[in-house]
């Protein structure tokens, strides 16, 4: 890599150093330990989803098939004989490690079996559609919350006047107030008060203007809900955040070499935002549990929706398989938000951890 | 002359912990109020009936949906219970069931945070490593798994799953409280002495760690309160007890939204939001009572 840059030094401008950068010894090495912790993370979280069912007392087929008062002797046999048949044709009448190696194959084969609800239909064919409404809410609902709410915790913490100290308690309220109570205020103003928006599932996506018109339109109040509950968190940690850093000497220095206000406001800010980062990953993980119990709220059918369903419809094969791909996500989300921000912290880029 | 002394300390108390004492005055009477409540009307589940015209006949029917009034100040709800009484009995199962999460998550945490750090060597290693990986997990699709193969679900269950994926938080930051006390000199003072690591910890640190654990104990409660009262909200939670999610599940499963019952779907939040409220106020003014480099000038 070194010979390459020695080649050609005159054209070495910012997008090759930043290669360079990424590409780093030390960096490459902390992606390596990353995805091996999340893959391991990834093992024990599948297998949770293996174990749990079969720990918990109660045979699930018992509780599917409840058997019908009133049975005669043989017909009381018929009705074991088919359950225990069902029982070996879904291979549950295995040795435990058996069952675990064929869960995991069938994993690598992302086959989750049929949904019994929609009985032909395969799991998977069934949840993959259901995933994109859920990440248009959580992706934008993180990014933006953390933006907006770093950038206005930033100015609540470094200019004190009331009417920031307002703002600051009503970004409390929203912080602290439960998320699907807030759903339910918003869902009192737009849909009840104002009748903005009708109370019922969005219409399938399609190019017509008048059905995405629609659809936006109810994406609108989960999409708020989540936004609000979101910057109110970061608000309130920035703007402590930003307070601890205005007591560093390098805040004083710059104040007595004559720095502007909103100089010094960005030099806070941007110190002031690396704690903040390492906490993107546990809100995370919070969204993606507030997501699903907004969409059962709003009706938005999201992967919390057909979740839900399937946890009181007792569709086994569709809460593993919902699990599993949730679990994919998150997982996966993690992994890129820890390479992001091992990418932004220069300690970790170039390896002079301290 | 002592009297007025004494009002002078209380004035300065006021003055200086105003936060303090509001919200500590304000749990303990929310509490009293919630207790004696259960106490005088013992009966959430009783149901209020009224005379209504029904088919051109008088018929002595379940008052569903009662307006607010003086004998009902909350109105009745969908099944004709007393609202006001439903919502005491709610707040009050919310408050023992967060009591018990906090409870079992604060020991597993200081269990795991105290005994790894000081043990060192491998039992370190793998409690850190335990508690980083459950910290991934995500609470609620792991709450919705495991309600939905239970079918009959008590508060006590309820309080374990909460605690099963609850923990790991509590534990990271009772371990990074540990590991920076463990380099304080006292503790190289002991160990210089020949005190035994259990008996270091158990002795030495513990102590010190007490103010700590309870800011953890308090931020655990509004959790376990908070996530029991989502995974209730879209009925997985606990079948056998009215708490505030429960309230609220009722809220959203009959539109109470839609059809204009405020009286029904807004006092449980408001009471929620309190309780949530009223713990990051202790935890914050905690906090700035057991560390006064924090205080104001």
């Amino acid at each position: 890599m070194l010979v390459e840059i020695k080649e050609k030094p005159e054209e070495e401008n910012t997008i090759i150093k930043v290669i360079r950068k990424i590409t780093s010894n030390a960096y490459l090495k902390f992606v390596l330990k990353k995805g091996v912790f999340y893959f391991v993370v990834f093992f024990v979280a599948v297998s949770f989803a293996y174990l749990i069912p079969r720990l918990i007392p109660g045979d699930p087929l018992r509780q599917l098939f409840i058997e019908p008062p009133g049975l005669t002797e043989a017909q009381r046999a018929a009705f074991l004989r088919k359950v225990e048949d069902l029982r070996s044709y879904l291979g549950l009448d295995l040795p435990p490690l058996e069952q675990y190696i064929n869960f995991w194959i069938n994993f690598l084969r992302l086959d989750f079996g049929p949904t019994y609800s929609h009985y032909p239909m395969r799991v998977r064919d069934y949840v993959i559609p259901f995933i994109p409404y859920t990440m248009v809410l959580v992706i934008p609902a993180l990014l933006i919350s953390f933006f907006f709410g770093n950038l206005v915790g930033g100015r609540l913490g470094f200019h004190k006047s009331k009417k920031n100290t307002l703002v600051y308690y009503l970004f409390i309220f929203l912080m602290a107030a439960p998320f699907y109570w807030l759903a339910l205020i918003i869902m009192e103003i737009f849909v009840h008060q104002l009748g903005l928006v009708s109370y019922t599932y969005p219409p399938a996506p399609s190019f017509d203007p008048a059905t995405l018109i629609r659809l936006v339109s109810h994406y609108i109040l989960p999409f708020l809900t989540l936004l609000l509950t979101d910057a109110g968190g970061w608000a309130t940690g920035m703007r402590s955040m930003t307070i601890h850093e205005l007591d560093q000497d390098y805040m004083w220095y710059s104040k007595k070499l004559g720095f502007s206000k909103n100089k010094r406001r960005q030099y806070a800010q941007r110190n002031a935002i690396l704690p903040q980062l390492t906490g993107l990953n546990l809100r995370f993980n919070a969204l993606i549990g507030a997501t699903m119990i907004i969409e059962y709220v709003f009706l938005w059918p999201g992967l919390g929706d057909i979740f839900f369903y399937a946890a009181t419809g007792r569709d086994y094969p569709l809460i593993i398989g919902t699990f599993i791909i949730t679990i994919i996500i998150v997982v996966f989300g993690n992994f890129l938000i820890d390479i992001t921000y091992g990418f932004i912290d220069p300690r970790i880029r170039t390896g002079h951890e301290v | 002359m002592n009297v007025k002394k004494l009002f002078n300390r209380f004035q300065g108390l006021i003055k200086f912990h105003s936060r303090e004492v509001i919200s500590i005055g304000l749990f303990i009477s929310l509490l009293m109020i919630i207790f004696i409540a259960a106490v005088i009307y013992p009966d959430p589940d009783k149901i209020y009936l009224e005379e209504r015209l029904l088919g051109g006949e008088l018929k002595l029917l379940p008052r569903i949906y009662g307006e607010p009034s003086l004998r009902f100040p909350l109105g009745t709800d969908q099944k004709g219970r007393d609202n006001l009484v439903v919502l005491m009995h709610g707040a009050r199962n919310s408050f023992v069931l967060g009591f018990f999460v906090a409870i079992f998550c604060t020991l597993i945490a200081t269990l795991i945070g105290a005994v790894g750090t000081f043990k060192g060597g491998i039992l370190d290693e793998a409690f850190g490593l335990i508690t980083n990986i459950f910290l991934v997990f995500p609470q609620i699709p792991f709450l919705i798994l495991l309600a939905s193969m239970v079918q009959q679900r008590s508060m006590f269950v309820v309080a374990i799953f909460i605690v099963l994926f609850s923990w790991p938080w509590a534990a990271r930051s009772i371990r990074a409280q540990v590991l920076s006390l463990k380099e304080r000199a006292f503790v190289n003072v002991s160990k210089i002495t020949g005190v035994s690591g259990i008996k270091i910890a158990i002795l030495e640190v513990l102590p010190n760690m007490i103010s700590y654990i309870m800011l953890v104990f308090a931020i655990m409660m509004s959790i376990g309160i908070g996530l029991e009262a989502g995974i209730s909200l879209i009925g997985l939670g606990q079948t056998t007890d009215i708490t505030l999610g429960k309230m609220l599940y009722d809220s959203v499963q009959d539109s109470h939204v839609i059809n204009g019952y405020i009286h029904l779907w807004a006092p449980p939040g408001i009471v929620l939001s309190m309780f949530i409220i009223l713990f990051y106020s202790m935890h914050s003014s905690m906090v700035e009572l057991f560390n006064p480099r924090l205080r104001k000038k």
